[in-house]
């Protein structure tokens, strides 16, 4: 079972895009998703504001796969000390 | 140049009165008003609680979340308009006919509820980001960049704003491109959903906004009442229309405008008649040939006798001949989308041979002193009909329709 912030950023791609969740991967890219580059800041913003953080731009600009995504979030959530809300 | 006559082959329109064009017509030609009490926005402490409202919408009916996220409702009532014209009007999209096919759409104030949800994130909630869709999401041609991708259009496309007028220079340029020959084929019209508290604080301060209803020509009306919604006609060359065997509505026989060029709020009478003395000479078409006048009419203390005094100075005697009626006291004032809904309305009335009444009429006004269809429609089989837009800002359109017999 993956971590939760990854089963956060599965479950909002699965709900967007019409994709079942149990096919999405942490390897996944957006790419083979289909989700272009539009759609993935998109998702970024949407948890931006459920988690009540903010990913930096030059942070965003490495986020290619849904792992990733997840770590990003991870590490400023990190940073600003808080733990994922529920 | 060899101006080619232009058809309307297909309509479309999500309204207050149903959620397709056979549902607006129904409720048109029974007469029945789609104002009542908005629901989507608290309407404490403002003047006016009543609107046009689509009733029921869901978007998840008609688009993909991902695809419904990239839009303001407004857009959504565009595409949602633009699909229903095209499947009626029976289109074969060739390659080449996408190539030289034209959008465009009219809209005054564009995605306002996604504006208004920015507004308060930023002001109110502290966010200091702000949804990266914000921006595409606003953008007064969001509609018609979206009926471009929905429907792989991919000739001439923009959006016009010009207040209440925007759909029917929208249809009008739209119209003069498919006659010229500059597009094929031609989807045009106007989506608008105004709905969103900021934004109607100032309507309410510009105290043109009735607390009831809308009572056009009447002499007890009290102003407009705010409407949403999306229509959109299909535009194309009358001989290509009836090579493919396609239903011609209506022809679309003449567009005139004018600039009042005299008050931001108050309309002029001169500026009117002018824009319908262009439509007419834009039609070749004789002031006596008209039947029904789309009137903008809504019902505001200053518009309605100002559109009586314009129609008086252009018809002359014939305009006590001439039915004139205001469908806003129906679908609402949709602002950037109600010349679409009326275009639709008034081909629909040549179509049938019905014209649509002016609803919620109490008492005539000696200063509207027309034949303005009180409350019941009326059958009339009319050769032409005029449909009339002006705006805040002294702009305005006239759009001239012919009837089609096959």
């Amino acid at each position: 079972m993956y971590d939760e912030l990854t089963q956060r950023v599965i479950a909002h791609i699965a709900q967007v895009h019409s994709i079942p969740a149990e096919t999405i991967t942490p390897e996944n890219t957006f790419d083979e998703l289909g989700i272009d580059s539009l759609g993935a800041m998109s998702l970024v913003a949407d948890l931006e504001i459920e988690l009540g953080v903010d990913v930096p731009n030059e942070e965003l600009l490495k986020v290619k796969t849904v792992g990733s995504a997840a770590d990003s979030l991870a590490r400023v959530l990190a940073e600003a000390g808080a733990a994922p809300q529920a | 140049m060899g101006a080619r006559r232009v058809a309307v082959t297909g309509v479309g329109a999500i309204s207050a009165l149903g959620a397709d064009a056979a549902g607006f017509w129904e409720a048109l030609s029974a007469g029945r008003s789609g104002i009542g009490p908005i629901g989507c926005v608290d309407c404490t402490g403002l003047r006016f609680a009543n609107g046009a409202e689509v009733r029921g919408y869901d978007p998840a009916a008609h688009f993909e979340r991902k695809q419904s996220d990239m839009m303001d409702r407004f857009a959504q009532l565009g595409v949602v308009a633009a699909r229903e014209a095209a499947v009626a009007a029976g289109v074969e999209w060739t390659a080449e006919l996408r190539e030289s096919a034209a959008v465009v759409t009219g809209a005054c104030v564009g995605g306002q509820a996604s504006e208004e949800q920015v507004f308060i994130d930023a002001y109110q909630n502290n966010r200091h980001r702000a949804h990266p869709l914000t921006v595409p999401r606003v953008m007064m041609n969001a509609a018609a960049s979206q009926i471009t991708m929905d429907l792989g259009l991919m000739g001439p496309a923009f959006t016009v704003s010009s207040a209440c007028s925007s759909a029917n220079h929208a249809i009008g340029q739209a119209f003069w491109m498919v006659r010229s020959g500059a597009a094929e084929v031609a989807v045009a019209g106007g989506s608008e959903a105004p709905f969103a508290f900021g934004h109607l604080k100032g309507w309410d301060a510009i105290r043109a906004v009735s607390p009831d209803t809308c009572r056009p020509f009447s002499r007890d009306r009290k102003g407009m009442v705010l409407g949403e919604g999306g229509a959109m006609l299909v535009l194309e060359p009358l001989e290509a229309a009836l090579a493919r065997g396609a239903t011609v509505l209506a022809e679309l026989v003449g567009f005139g405008m004018s600039a009042d060029a005299h008050h931001l709020t108050s309309p002029s009478a001169a500026g009117a008649a002018r824009a319908m003395r262009a439509a007419l000479r834009d039609a070749g078409v004789d002031p006596e040939r008209v039947g029904y006048v789309n009137a903008h009419g809504t019902g505001t203390a200053v518009n309605d006798p100002m559109e009586t005094a314009a129609l008086r100075a252009v018809f002359g005697a014939h305009a006590d001949r001439l039915a004139v009626s205001a469908t806003k006291s129906m679908h609402g004032h949709a602002l950037g989308a109600a010349g679409a809904l009326e275009a639709v309305a008034t081909v629909l009335a040549l179509r049938h041979g019905i014209l649509p009444p002016t609803a919620n009429f109490t008492e005539p006004d000696p200063e509207c002193d027309l034949d303005v269809i009180p409350n019941q429609a009326r059958p009339a089989q009319v050769e032409h009909a005029i449909s009339n837009s002006f705006a805040f800002g002294g702009l305005n359109a006239v759009l001239a329709f012919r009837r089609w017999d096959a």
